[in-house]
């Protein structure tokens, strides 16, 4: 590792491999240290960013198989009829074209660690010094029995943002008069604990105008779920009677569908429903298990004051394909990885110390339009792991008033204009 | 905000500054409905920091974050942030 750290600060400074540092009066310009992000989500892109503002010198190409993204956060505002898809796409142009960032649009296949390379979908390798892994999630379709990846549209999981997106909110949109939509929810850890949660409120809210009588079914992998109290009290509030929650432990779990009839199994009981959406189970991308970057959770275990895979050297992994308990996978954690990550890899690259790691997470939910909550908390180190710091953090208060309510609502649109400006802009 | 024009100072005030902008904007500049910090003194923004601390001002979810961070943390961050005098 010290090696391949010492060959990169060379690079950097300029040095040829192998000289001493005495000779840094060299005068060819040799290249600089090349860094490979691979995914465009919030956590590739925040780190490509605050990379070049603290290492202005150096190589930074992003990877990410596709020319535009679709954010997750504020997709449940679209199935509630709020937003437009559209209104959810970001690009990469002011990563190219006023950072500096090479963006290059190809699938990796893997990540070589050992010869410090990327092999692309495009048939070509890509040499690296330092690699930054942030492929976000993959589904694991075969653990729901009779959903596949083919399927799924029927069931849309709408948990990447979309075509799925649009196709259950279509379903929602075509669903009969006092119908039922039903929510399965994955067991924990997944993509945004509070989502599920949020997209069942918001549903709620379009129903109680366009399909009076209409239910919302959430039958959950888990027993208990973010925020919950919360939005339990608002549910009461809000939509009395359009809300049924079924926790595992009184067989919510799903197990097996039948994505022809709409019927959802769990251990004992069925559910014939009129629209579903399954949330399968998540782990890391394909691209981050291909590469031996995950453990036996099927997440990517790292050193949280770098990011550091512990599994392969000059290997760093963000975003929700890692394993940096005790943050929640959100899009708002992630671009907090970035960040810090792209402090340390600054830091090890220009042979300068690195301060301590410090990240955040605050993550809004919207009940209605007028209505949100929030749910937040500072992490550092402590006694050689993440902790969130005592007496900070928490949700919003339970007994808060209507106008602190909608000024939470405001505030989650600001939080999505801001996060989207400060990781893509 | 000029110090983030260059190439920044690794140090602990940027490790914690950047949180920031998550929800207040690139450099404290927000296009939306949170309050930008942009062009605000670090007088200023420390006293608002050490207000929500004691929960002395009105505010929804500042007191939560700043609980995380002691006093001379938020020091640092106000005078990163903040522009002088
Ligand atoms: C309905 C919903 C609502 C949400 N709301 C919120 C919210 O309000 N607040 C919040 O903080 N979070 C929210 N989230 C969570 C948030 O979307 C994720 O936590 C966030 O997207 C994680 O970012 P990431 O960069 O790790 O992964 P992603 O955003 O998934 O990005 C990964 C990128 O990597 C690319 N990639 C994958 N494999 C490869 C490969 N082999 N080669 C190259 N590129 C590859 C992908 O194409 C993608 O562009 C929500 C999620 C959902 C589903």
């Amino acid at each position: 590792m010290t090696n391949g750290v010492d060959q990169s600060r060379r690079r950097l400074l300029g040095l040829a491999a192998g000289t001493a540092v005495l000779s840094a009066c060299v005068k060819s310009p040799l290249p600089a240290a090349r860094v490979a992000i691979i995914g465009g989500g919030f956590a590739g892109v925040t780190c490509a960013k605050y990379l070049r503002r603290f290492a202005p010198t150096i190589d930074i190409s992003l990877i990410t198989p596709e020319s535009e993204y679709f954010t997750c956060p504020f997709s449940n505002t679209v199935l509630a009829g709020i937003s437009r898809l559209e209104d959810l796409r970001q690009s990469y142009q002011a990563l190219r074209d006023i950072h500096g960032i090479k963006v290059v649009h190809d699938r990796v296949l893997a990540v070589e660690a050992v010869e410090r390379r990327l092999r692309l979908a495009g048939g070509s390798t890509l040499a690296y010094d330092k690699a930054v892994v942030a492929p976000g999630i993959d589904f694991d379709f075969a653990a729901v029995e009779g959903l596949t990846a083919e399927n799924s549209p029927r069931m849309p999981h709408a948990w990447k943002a979309g075509a799925q997106t649009a196709q259950l909110s279509e379903h929602i949109r075509a669903m009969k008069q006092g119908g039922t939509i039903a929510i399965s929810v994955p067991p924990a850890p997944f993509r945004c604990p509070p989502g599920p949660y949020e997209r069942a409120s918001l549903i709620a809210w379009y129903l109680q105008q366009h399909n009076p009588g209409a239910k919302v079914l959430i039958l959950d992998g888990n027993d208990s779920f973010s925020k919950q109290g919360l939005f339990t009290a608002a549910w009461q509030h809000l939509f009395p009677g359009m809300i049924e929650w079924i926790p595992i432990s009184q067989d919510g779990a799903v197990r097996r569908v039948d994505t022809g009839r709409t019927v959802l199994y769990t251990e004992i009981g069925e559910h014939a429903v009129d629209v579903a959406n399954v949330i399968p189970p998540q782990r890391a991308a394909a691209l981050a298990r291909d590469s031996g970057l995950t453990d036996a959770s099927g997440w990517c275990p790292v050193d949280p004051e770098t990011f550091a895979s512990t599994l392969a050297d000059d290997v760093y992994v963000l975003g929700d394909a890692a394993k940096v308990n005790p943050m929640p996978k959100s899009a708002s954690a992630a671009n907090s990885h970035g960040k810090q990550c792209a402090i340390a890899i600054a830091a090890a690259l220009t042979g300068q110390n690195k301060p301590p790691v410090s990240l955040h997470n605050t993550c809004y939910s919207l009940v209605t339009p007028a209505y949100g909550i929030s749910v937040s908390a500072i992490y550092r180190m402590d006694n050689g792991a993440l902790a969130s710091v005592a007496g900070a953090g928490g949700t919003s208060p339970a007994d808060a008033a209507e106008d602190f309510r909608r000024q939470e609502a405001d505030y989650a649109r600001g939080w999505y204009a801001s996060i989207c400006a400060d990781s893509f802009g | 905000m000029a110090v983030f024009s260059n190439a920044q100072a690794l140090d602990e005030a940027t490790a914690l500054a950047v949180n920031c902008f998550t929800c207040h904007g690139p450099e404290g500049t927000s296009p939306g409905e949170i309050p930008s910090l942009q062009g605000k003194r670090a007088a200023y923004l420390l006293e608002k920091l050490r207000g929500f601390k004691s929960d002395s001002l009105p505010n929804t979810v500042m007191h939560r974050i700043v609980t995380g961070y002691d006093n001379s943390q938020l020091e640092a961050i106000a005078h990163l942030l903040g522009t002088t005098p």
